[in-house]
Order: structure tokens, then sequence, then C-alpha cells
């Protein structure tokens, strides 16, 4: 069964949504509650002041699933319910079939040690 | 109805000192309808010896923006009186007339029989320390850049002193205390005072946490080393321009400030006094970075907001200093968690009244956490709404061991909707601000400190 993972939209105003860091890769089997990867949230591009309201969020997966192909790359900008991902639940299946659905994930605002905290 | 009652300014100086106004400003239209104890208008004002210069003022370097509000008497409608505005720099500077307690500025038509003498304007004095004297912006009251602003009642009731709350200010709390216009004149009219509200704002660093703990501690010689320090490595590297200086003085001035010795001189009608500390002490968990720069040969601690550090923000001279002199800090919540009980401790031990701590939301609204099984242990080091939680609970062990109080946002916000009120977690709406208010008066008032009774209607 072919799912995807969609950039969940983590705000409800504009907002600048960015690939802070991967933790894994294509191929790689990702059981429920591996890391996939790290959204950097930056609210500057509607919330205009001088402390720019940056915050990291996690992905990670709620069921097991091989992560066949990687959509975006560590720095890359992703507009909310832009494609991140192909998975599948078995290691052999051809990644062009249909798309079942969803991949189900938790997202969980982390600490992350950067510049504009 | 009561008969139209003349208001007048009344009086400001004590016996013993004159005192000079700008022209007035108003706050109100022709015939507006206003509530007893809302702001009519406000004035610059100057109070001096008989003899001597400016400088001879009580009111020491905040004589530079010492303003008066004016309030209501009484509910009514309000007439301010031709010719007590003259508009221009005549209504910034205070020597456009001489204050005369006796002269009538408006009308007013209360709503209600009001008593024999009830029209006395109340006076709402207001003043702010210059981050530097040189930083002038009299475009309204207390429309300067503060390193403290603060705002009390003139009246003199037994003439003891107002007790008096300093607020650490960051972003959640601080306009919560000093309301929309930053003159207090918000929780001055919600509480039945006497009180003196004075904010301590983020001029620089941060001033809770680690900041207000070291600060509290630091000697002049200490100080006098962080400025030889910084004087050196000015000279040593890039050649230091105007932001540079700028950030340099502002760091030194935000250093040297202790947040439990005020050394405020408060002017009422009944004289002039001086409040040394404040009663009771607010701050905030947001006031305390995770992540702090770590001086490499003196040990302090400069915990700014990452913001203030890019690129298009502080000189390269500045950049310099900060690469070469410190080292970038992230602490554990343990080690954040006993600089706080520290930092409480001696609050207690330095001020008579509560210390008040507002915790912060637990929730984002973003998350959506079925487990934590991708999260290495301790979960405070890497989720963020857990840190909070661990936060909440600690300020609540701290409340038992230290009697120190906790300002609840995250209860409140649970309350009011955190995606309206503090869509981005930091920053409170005006209705959240005023819930604040409400519950830091609630929280001082069951604690003894009297002047945060609720205001009578």
């Amino acid at each position: 069964m072919i799912l995807n993972l969609t950039m969940p939209p983590l705000a409800d105003v504009e907002a600048g949504m960015s690939v802070h860091a991967l933790h894994a890769a294509a191929g790689a089997l990702l059981a429920p509650g591996g890391r996939l990867l790290d959204i950097r949230l930056d609210l500057a591009a509607s919330v205009q002041h001088d402390c720019p309201p940056v915050s990291f969020h996690r992905i990670v997966v709620r069921q097991r699933v091989w992560l066949r192909r990687l959509l975006v790359t560590a720095g890359q900008e992703v507009p909310p319910w832009a494609p991140i991902g192909l998975f599948s639940t078995e290691p052999d299946e051809p990644e062009d079939g249909p798309v079942a659905g969803p991949l189900r994930v938790s997202v969980a605002m982390v600490l992350v040690d950067h510049d504009g905290a | 109805m009561s008969a139209t009652l003349p208001l007048r300014l009344g009086t400001v100086a004590p016996e013993g000192l004159r005192a000079q106004r700008s022209g007035l400003r108003w706050l109100v239209r022709e015939g507006q309808r206003v509530g007893a104890g809302e702001l009519l208008g406000y004035c610059q004002l100057g109070v001096l010896p008989p003899k001597g210069g400016i400088i001879a003022s009580p009111m020491g370097m905040e004589r530079l923006d010492f303003g008066v509000a004016f309030s209501a008497p009484c509910a009514g409608r309000v007439r301010p009186h031709a010719g007590t505005s003259r508009g221009g720099m005549l209504d910034r500077l205070r020597a456009a007339a001489s204050w005369e307690p006796e002269e009538v500025v408006a009308e007013i038509e209360p709503e209600a029989e009001v008593p024999p003498g009830a029209g006395a304007l109340g006076l709402l004095f207001t003043t702010g320390l210059r981050v530097n004297p040189q930083l002038a912006m009299r475009s309204g009251l207390l429309s300067g850049w503060y390193a403290r602003r603060r705002a009390w009642w003139g009246e003199a009731a037994d003439g003891t002193l107002p007790p008096t709350l300093a607020c650490l200010g960051s972003c959640d709390i601080a306009d919560a205390i000093a309301g929309e216009e930053g003159d207090f004149r918000e929780f001055h009219a919600e509480i039945a005072g006497p009180a003196h509200l004075v904010l301590l704002p983020e001029v620089m660093p941060v001033t809770a946490g680690v900041s207000a703990l070291e600060a509290m501690r630091r000697t002049p010689a200490e100080l006098e080393a962080i400025s030889d320090g910084m004087r050196r490595a000015f000279a040593d590297g890039p050649p230091p321009g105007a932001e540079d200086w700028l950030f340099a003085g502002s760091l030194l001035a935000a250093l040297g400030r202790n947040p439990v010795v005020l050394d405020a001189p408060l002017l009422t009608q009944a004289g002039i006094a001086r409040v040394a500390r404040p009663d009771a002490i607010l701050f905030s968990l947001i006031g305390d970075a995770r992540t702090v720069l770590r001086h490499r040969t003196q040990g302090w601690t400069l915990a700014l907001h990452g913001y203030r550090l890019q690129p298009d923000w502080i000189g390269p001279a500045t950049r310099a200093w900060l690469d070469a002199a410190f080292v970038r800090q992230t602490r554990s919540f343990a080690q954040q968690a006993a600089e706080m009980a520290e930092l409480v401790a001696a609050l207690r031990a330095a001020i008579p009244g509560p210390v008040v701590v507002a915790n912060q939301a637990t929730t984002t609204g973003r998350d959506q956490l079925h487990a934590y099984a991708a999260f290495d242990a301790p979960l405070s080091e890497q989720v963020a709404a857990v840190r909070n939680r661990d936060w909440t609970l600690l300020l609540t062990e701290l409340a038992r061991s230290h009697g120190m109080l906790v300002l609840d946002v995250d209860a409140i916000l649970a309350e009011m909707g955190t995606a309206a009120h503090m869509p981005d977690g930091t920053h409170p709406s005006g209705a959240l601000q005023a819930a604040l208010r409400q519950e830091t008066a609630r929280l001082l008032r069951e604690a003894g400190l009297p002047g945060f009774a609720p205001r009578a209607a």
C-alpha cells in the first residue's frame, strides 16, 4: 500500500515552513514513533514584529512503513499541503502505484538550538 | 442630574515646590461621555524648589519625561476648555505655563448626583528613566525609550508610601501591566489603589531569570571589568560604528541595573519620598532564556533574545566581540530550575512582599502527539510542551517551598483560547492582557498587598 505525506498546515496564518533536519533517507524502514524530519516554522511572514516567532516541529510516523521517496531536502521551503514523501507498507511495492491514503504521523513542537531563539 | 462641575487642576507641588506645565493634550472630545476615573488628558510637568535651575528637580533624571494625566472624578459628559491646549511644542515642553491649582481646565456634566467638593481631577503621575538622557521622544505620555517607566496616583492617602509592584518585563506580561498606551492607565483604573506600578522592560538582555540573579549580585568592580573588556575588544577589533556604541552603552547600562534597587523619587500631594525597592515583583518564564552566551573568561551570562543578534541589528565590532568573548550555552531544564529557585529565594529575601512568576502556555494547538516514543528522555529537553509543563510543576513546588505565587497564564489561556489570544505563544491580545492584570491584582491582594483591591464601580 502506497501512502503519501504532505506538509501539515502548522499555522493558521501565512508562515514560512522549511525543512530544518532530515532524520531518515529513502529506503529506510521506519517503525511507529520513527523520526522523519524537523520543520522550521517562521511566522514572520504574517506576524512582522521585531522578534520573529520561530519554532520547530518534529514529524514522526505512527505506522511501520518504508520511506520510498523523499521529495524535500534540508533547508527547502515547503508550503502547506506540498508533498513531502512517498511511503509503502511493503518494501518492494511499485512506487508509482495508486496512493491509498495519507501516512499517519504525529507532530510535536521540539526544542532546537538555533540562532533565532 | 447635578449641575455642571468645574474641573480644577488641583495640587501637584506640595509646599516648598513650584510647578510648571506644558499645554494640555486632551484624550476626549467636546461633550464626550466618560466614566469615573477615565483619563481625560495629560501634560508634561516640571517640579522645582523655589530656587535653582532644572537640575535641582527632586525627580532627578526622571524629570525629563515627568508627566501628569487627569482623570474624571465622576461619570458624565466632559467639555475641555478652549485655550488649554496650545498645540505644537507648547504642548510638549513644560515651560508653557505655571501650574495653578485653582485653574479650571474643563467641566463635566455628571450623570448622577455628586457630593460637594467632588470636582477634583484625579492626578496620575507618570515618568520614565530614559535609556540615555539624549533620547527624547515626547509624542505622548511615556512615549520614549525607558530603562524603567512608572505611574502612581498623586493623592496622599495618609502619608504612607503606596505599595510598589515592579514588573521585569518581557513581551507576555510587560504590556499587560503597562497597558495599551504604556502609561499604566488601565491597571490604575482597575484597582482601588493607591499603588505604584513600575515596569523594568527588556532594554537589551532579558530582565528575568539568570540575568536578574546576576544583576542582583554584580559588584561595581565586576561591572567595570565588563566595561573594560568591551573597550579592549572594540579597540582591538573592527572599528566600531554608531550601532556598536549604542549596543555597548545600552548593554552596560542594563547590566548595571539591579531589579530590587529602585531609589525612585515619588511625588505626591504630601511631598517627595523615595522608594528604595519594590514591595512585589512580577516576571515571566519567557524572560528566562534557555540558550545564553557565557563570557569565556569573566563567566557572566549574556541572555539575549536571539532576534537581537540578527545580522542587520548589530555592528561588526559587536559581532566580533560576541564571537570572541562568549561561548553559546544551552542550559538544561535542571540547571534553569536550580537558578530559578535561587532567584526566587534571593528576591524573597530582598523585598518584603510577594514574588509572582508567570508560566507559559503548555499547548500551542500545533501538536498532534500520540506517543512520546520518538523523543529521547528527558522529554523536558526535547518537547516544548513537556518543558513548559515541567516549568509549571516546578513553579508550583517553589510556591510551596519559597512562598512565591504563580500567575497561571496557561490556565487563563485554556479558558480564553491560545489561538485567539496568544497565537504565537508569546504576544497576548488586549483581552488576555486585561485578564493577566486582573489575576495579578487578585494574587497580590490575596497575598496581603494593599492597593490592589478592585476599584468600586
